[in-house]
């Protein structure tokens, strides 16, 4: 037994030392303290704005007629921890057409969606920095000022103003402006048309006049500038060319499209534009809008007519008319 | 009465014609151009549009017409010349990719895309449906002009454990017409307050990207800092120029390896310094144990040989 303490003696004595060794180890990361009593003073500290961001760094994208959200994001360092800013005067976004901008600009669906709109929220904290996150939700017009490659603002850029105030008002702004042409945020050109409208309810019950053919009093429709650039919408019949019985297929009883007019003023019937396959400008020229109500600059309205011919087979007729929004 | 059912028969047309399409529908394009002035022979470019609709209450089958003969074979679309826009799609993408041949001729071509709708339930007899759709515009120039050029899209730093690289991923666009990479991207850390600089350095080894394409590429910059909260500050260079700056928070975390936390103390070194001296001092002691064990029987093989030899002389 001796013998074999002997001979394992020097491998005890290096797994001692190993064992001691990852013993100190785990001993020293733990420090025990005494009770110690202390009062310190802690000033205020402004908080610091880090990176700002709009949209996660890429063009906005607009949806026709409609709305989208609005989203930024800051990093904010405090000394004082997030809490101070927090519950202090907060966080306030304000997102612009970047050349509009000044301190007394006020909210404008054009160029200006400023706090009152936009939203911030504490997210995330890493140390004393904390992530917000500022958005309005289905906020961002339709017709908001393009600034993308082909505008006419294309020098410009959309930007995102952060500003922090802690519980002491002290306070720091930043913006996400770029002055690199490539890397600034734009909201992108959309072409866009919405028909129907604000005139669709005609009674077209009444004023139906029937000649040695029949045919319709014109009717009122509206077609509306539905993006953020001007637009002239091009007209054509659609599928087949025709108002059939059978549609789509149309091998049965047809009216030919040409037996449809239109018009951008009232008119009768002869005086129109005859419908054709291929596609024909109203010439409109309808300007960017300003604002979500109708108006008469970016609304119009195209007058529709229909004749039919003398012997036409009675029935059913159904179809397809073509409106294609064109850059203006 | 003969009259009378034809003319009742066409009045309900014209009713079912003008009230039925009542339809508040709308369509249209964002970007509504495909734009570049600096394409080359056998460039490839694409450019993602979204076609948008503010009530997205049906399925809608779309047809995508070019109207662009010089340039007809150059374009093609991704879900194809006929798709569907499912309902309830506000914005749906489709990538617009043009390839332009060898041998182009150098100067602008323009054209047009038609992107025509129409809804996939039949709204029912005697009505007349708005079709409604949109026309991009293709502005394109093919010269041999080589750009060099990027768009700095942002960046994510990774927290990182102490004495780890610290791992920064820069999104970029290459802008330009030819496969290329940024000269250098360039990080400094600050402390949380943006005030005091820990540690700058410089990559210039950066994995090009090809013509037009976008792509995060990670970059590695060594790690002096000690744990805590910091900002990186990461700059795009093209050339001497900085094409963008961009922040990011990050920590540096304790180690968790097993090892390094053995190893991570001064005096882990000193007892492992004694724990290699000590098996050093065994083994020079079983060496020097079995020399002087040799040297004792080849003395005590000497002594016998000696007394034998003596024995014989005596036996004589």
């Amino acid at each position: 037994m001796a013998k074999k303490l002997e001979t394992a003696s020097p491998y005890l004595t290096i797994l001692l030392l190993i064992s001691l060794m990852i013993g100190f180890n785990y001993w020293s990361s733990t420090v025990m303290a005494d009770d110690v009593s202390t009062s310190v003073d802690v000033g205020n500290s402004a908080p610091v704005i880090g990176e700002v961001s709009l949209n996660g760094k890429a063009a906005i994208n607009l949806t026709e007629d409609g709305t989208i959200d609005i989203m930024a994001s800051a990093s904010i360092t405090d000394a004082n921890g997030c809490l101070d800013v927090r519950d202090g005067g907060g966080v306030k976004a304000y997102v612009y057409q970047y050349s509009t901008y000044s301190a007394s600009t006020s909210h404008d669906d054009n160029y200006m969606y400023d706090a009152d709109i936009v939203s911030c929220s504490w997210q995330s904290t890493t140390g004393n920095t904390c992530i917000y996150e500022c958005t309005a939700s289905s906020a961002m017009q339709y017709y908001a000022n393009p600034t993308s490659a082909t505008a006419s603002a294309s020098a410009d850029q959309w930007a995102v103003t952060v500003v922090a105030s802690d519980s002491y008002w002290a306070d720091a702004a930043s913006n996400s402006y770029d002055d690199n042409d490539e890397t600034a945020i734009d909201i992108n050109l959309l072409l866009g048309l919405s028909a129907s409208g604000a005139s669709a309810s005609v009674d077209y019950d009444e004023g139906v006049t029937l000649g040695t053919g029949t045919e319709s009093n014109a009717l009122e429709r509206g077609v509306r500038n539905s993006g953020n650039r001007a637009m002239n919408p091009l007209v054509s019949a659609g599928q087949n060319n025709a108002l059939c019985t059978d549609y789509p297929t149309c091998t049965g009883e047809i009216i030919t499209a040409t037996h449809q007019q239109y018009s951008l003023i009232t008119f009768s019937v002869g005086a129109g534009t005859s419908l054709s396959a291929t596609p024909a400008t109203l010439d409109t020229n309808t300007p960017q809008r300003t604002s979500d109500a109708t108006d008469d600059a970016s609304d119009d309205q195209i007058f529709w007519a229909l004749f039919v011919p003398t012997g036409q087979a009675p029935g059913s007729y159904t179809g397809a008319n073509a409106l294609t929004a064109d850059a203006d | 009465m003969k009259k009378i059912g034809p003319i009742l028969i066409i009045v309900s047309l014209i009713l079912f014609l003008f009230c039925a399409n009542i339809a508040f529908a709308g369509f249209g394009i964002t970007p509504s151009t495909v734009w570049n002035d600096h394409l080359l022979p056998s460039s490839h470019f694409e450019e993602t549009i979204y076609l948008v609709q503010s009530k997205p209450e049906k399925d809608l089958l779309a047809k995508i017409e070019i109207d662009a003969p010089e340039m007809k074979d150059w374009i093609s679309i991704d879900r194809g010349f006929e798709f569907t826009i499912p309902a309830g799609s506000q914005q749906f993408p489709i990538k617009v990719i043009i390839d332009i041949p060898q041998k182009a001729e150098f100067k602008n071509y323009d054209g047009k895309i038609w992107v025509k709708t129409m809804p996939l339930t039949k709204e029912g007899d005697g009505m007349v449906t708005v079709a409604l759709g949109a026309i991009i515009s293709l502005n394109l120039r093919v010269s041999s002009e080589e750009i060099y050029g990027f768009a700095f899209r942002g960046i994510t730093i990774k927290d990182a454990e102490e004495g780890r690289p610290i791992k920064v991923t820069v999104t970029l666009q290459n802008v330009g017409n030819t496969e290329s990479a940024p000269s250098k991207i360039h990080l400094d850390v600050y402390d949380a307050y943006l005030i005091k600089v820990f540690q700058s350095g410089d990559i210039t080894e950066i994995e090009p990207l090809k013509a037009f394409e976008t792509k995060e590429v990670v970059v590695k910059f060594p790690n002096k800092l000690a744990l805590g909260s910091y900002f990186g500050s990461v700059q795009v260079f093209k050339d001497e120029k900085s094409i963008g700056e961009a922040k990011a928070v990050f920590n540096i975390l304790e180690r968790t390896g097993f090892i390094y936390k053995i190893f991570s103390k001064w005096y882990s070194w000193i007892v492992l310094i004694a724990v290699i001296l000590a098996g050093i001092a065994m083994g020079l002691r079983k060496t020097l144990k079995q020399l002087i064990n040799n040297w004792n029987s080849k003395r005590r093989e000497r002594k016998r040989q000696r007394l034998e030899e003596k024995l014989k002389k005596l036996e004589k």
